[in-house]
């Protein structure tokens, strides 16, 4: 069985996406809210999936990883993916793979405007799939007045950054995915050589740098949206909520390879999923009153 | 006319009273949001409310003070309630009023807890107005576990209240909870809910005729009028509702909510006291009170995002931990 922790304010849409578009993964997969983690009595074998990971507060992921570490300690017929305990917010992982010199659509973290901003940009909230949260900027002017409306609306400027657009660019460029589940990817066909093609002298691919890169972070259930900026193909956005399974599946037209991309999903799922061990659950009863030591910050 | 200025997350309570109470009165009230009312160059003179001051993060309490600033330039045009620099957090007024010794319970932060609580407790969260987020809680390992529940549903360990009980049990064995408004100068009972149960709910209120007979009488003769406008003064709130019940007789304050709702998105009864009108009388009375031309009012420049903007909200934010998602 597979654990999917969800978000509470995603849990609704999260059940409508999968029993219309991924019925056959439905049937072996538990939705869990994050809040339930605390009151649980007890821990189900199976793989534990923490999904949004990325972009559980800092709090809430520390919680989260001190519930992660009760899971893992069973050891057999236990496993966890996307594992809080490696998490960190989506701008420090983008920052990671940029730094790795891996292709990242160029972008500045909120903190560090407006020096620096190049024009024309977007804002963008990191959690946000695809879409900006600003109409395109053109000036500093502007700038402060699209950044300041978010901050008035209540998003947080430690998840906001600025995406810098090509110069003929309106809106959002088209996107090219790839799904990553464990040791599998499922590559659209748009994407598929750049994601093959070698990045080092080692012939390492992109794919395979990227994976890499990802583990870094504990990212093995992710989906990678690359778009073409400045006339190559980059990492545009990840996703590693509910959101990573596309409401719209690849190959719409067609139903019969929907149906394909479906179960190739579930068939990777179900791969990392741990073999049954002796214990069929875990308690659920963890020392909370050191809960204060664990989550304490350094 | 007074318009409401509010976060997203309180965003829709002129509309509810409008939907209930007839859109005419849509001459005499208005809501926007924090973010729209900043993205105007100009807006006319009235009277501004600023909700939602308990639910801002540190940057948006700060930009929320640029406003208040920008708009007190036009002087008597405007009439200004509830100064975010001002106002209290929930936290802030809970603990001043234990120190002046109104309230007998401590509240605390969940990253700060004493060696000396006492118990029982509940958790509730700083920033909403939902009520105990738990039941009462009696000791260290339930307290972690429901402080894990809130934090994993995506609050901030600080945000976590603990506060310690207090048992306002009448000697009828109901307990009661006060609510009352303040809007300017006046203050009126709104409601009056008896219930058996220590955190009493509106929708398990007890509902026999004596039942709504003191609700009724608490609105009619407004008893504690005089005894809470100091509440309100030391909260720097001045529209709001306060919650309260009695103790030995003595007041013992759970909160002042400063965007509350008149009436729910779906009522379940009409109100037949005229509590509706009381509450519009006490909205034109901040308006007679501004002072300046009554029509057309001079419109007041703002420039919410200009001089200053930047180094306001990157020392907010360098500041802040995480704001709502």
């Amino acid at each position: 069985m597979i654990y999917w922790v969800i978000p509470t304010e995603q849990m609704a849409s999260t059940a409508d996406r999968l029993t219309e578009g991924y019925p056959a993964l439905h049937a072996q997969l538990r939705l869990v809210d994050y809040g339930q983690l605390a009151t649980m009595p007890e821990y189900p074998c199976g793989l534990w999936v923490f999904g949004s990971a990325t972009g559980l507060l800092e709090d809430q992921r520390r919680v989260a990883a001190y519930v992660e570490a009760r899971i893992l300690s069973a050891r057999d017929g236990f496993a966890a993916a996307n594992r809080p305990s490696l998490a960190r917010p989506r701008i420090d992982v983008l920052l990671a793979i940029e730094a790795a010199g891996l292709p990242v659509a160029p972008f500045l973290p909120a903190s560090a405007l407006p020096v620096g901003a190049r024009f024309p940009l977007v804002l963008r909230w990191e959690a946000a799939e695809g879409s900006f949260q600003s109409s395109v900027v053109l000036s500093e002017a502007e700038l402060a007045e699209a950044y300041g409306s978010m901050l008035l609306a209540g998003y947080d400027p430690e998840r906001t950054f600025a995406s810098f657009l090509d110069e003929d660019a309106m809106g959002l460029p088209d996107l090219v995915s790839a799904l990553r589940i464990g040791p599998t990817a499922l590559v659209s066909d748009a994407l598929s050589p750049t994601w093959d093609a070698a990045v080092d002298e080692d012939g390492k691919s992109l794919g395979q740098a990227m994976v890499a890169a990802l583990d870094v972070f504990g990212l093995d259930f992710v989906r990678l949206d690359f778009a073409s900026v400045g006339g190559r193909l980059r990492l545009w956005h990840f996703e590693d909520g509910p959101g990573l399974l596309p409401r719209n599946l690849p190959y719409q037209a067609n139903p019969s390879l929907a149906v394909n991309w479906a179960e190739d999903v579930r068939r990777a799922l179900t791969a990392m999923s741990p073999r049954a061990g002796r214990e069929r659950a875990i308690s659920s009863e963890l020392d909370w009153t050191s809960l204060p030591s664990s989550v304490a910050r350094t | 006319m007074v318009v409401f200025v509010t976060l997203p997350a309180g965003a829709g309570h002129v509309g509810y009273f409008l939907n209930r109470y007839g859109h005419a009165h849509a001459r005499k009230m208005a809501e926007i949001a924090y973010h729209d009312l900043a993205r105007r160059s100009s807006v006319p003179g009235g009277v501004y409310v600023f909700c939602d001051r308990e639910r801002m993060s540190e940057v948006q309490r700060k930009l929320a003070i640029r406003l208040w600033d920008q708009l007190a330039v036009g002087g008597e045009s405007v009439r200004l309630l509830n100064n975010p620099r001002t106002q209290l957090s929930r936290f802030d007024l809970l603990n001043k009023l234990h120190q002046e010794d109104i309230n007998d319970f401590r509240a605390f932060r969940a990253d700060a807890l004493p060696k000396d609580l006492r118990w029982p407790v509940f958790v509730r969260q700083e920033n909403d107005h939902a009520g105990p987020k738990s039941g009462l809680i009696h000791n260290s390992d339930d307290l972690w576990r429901a402080i894990a529940q809130g934090v994993l549903g995506g609050a901030n360990l600080r945000d976590v209240l603990v506060v310690e009980y207090v048992d306002a049990v009448s000697p009828d064995g109901a307990y009661r909870k006060y609510g009352a408004y303040r809007v300017g100068g006046r203050i009126f009972g709104q409601h009056l809910l008896l219930g058996t149960e220590w955190s009493v709910k509106s929708d398990k209120r007890h509902k026999t005729p004596q039942a709504q007979q003191e609700n009724r009488d608490y609105f009619l003769q407004n008893p504690h009028r005089d005894l809470l406008m100091p509440y309100f003064e030391m909260a720097g709130i001045e529209y709001g509702r306060v919650d309260y019940a009695f103790v030995d007789g003595r007041i013992q304050i759970w909160e002042i909510n400063d965007n509350p709702q008149f009436v729910s998105k779906k009522p379940l009864r009409l109100s037949n006291e005229g509590k509706e009108f009381v509450y519009l009388e006490a909205l034109e009375a901040l308006e007679a009170l501004q002072g300046g031309p009554p029509c057309p009012p001079r419109p007041i420049p703002l420039d919410a995002f200009g001089s200053g903007f930047w180094e306001e909200a990157s020392s907010a934010s360098s500041s802040m931990e995480a704001a709502p998602r």
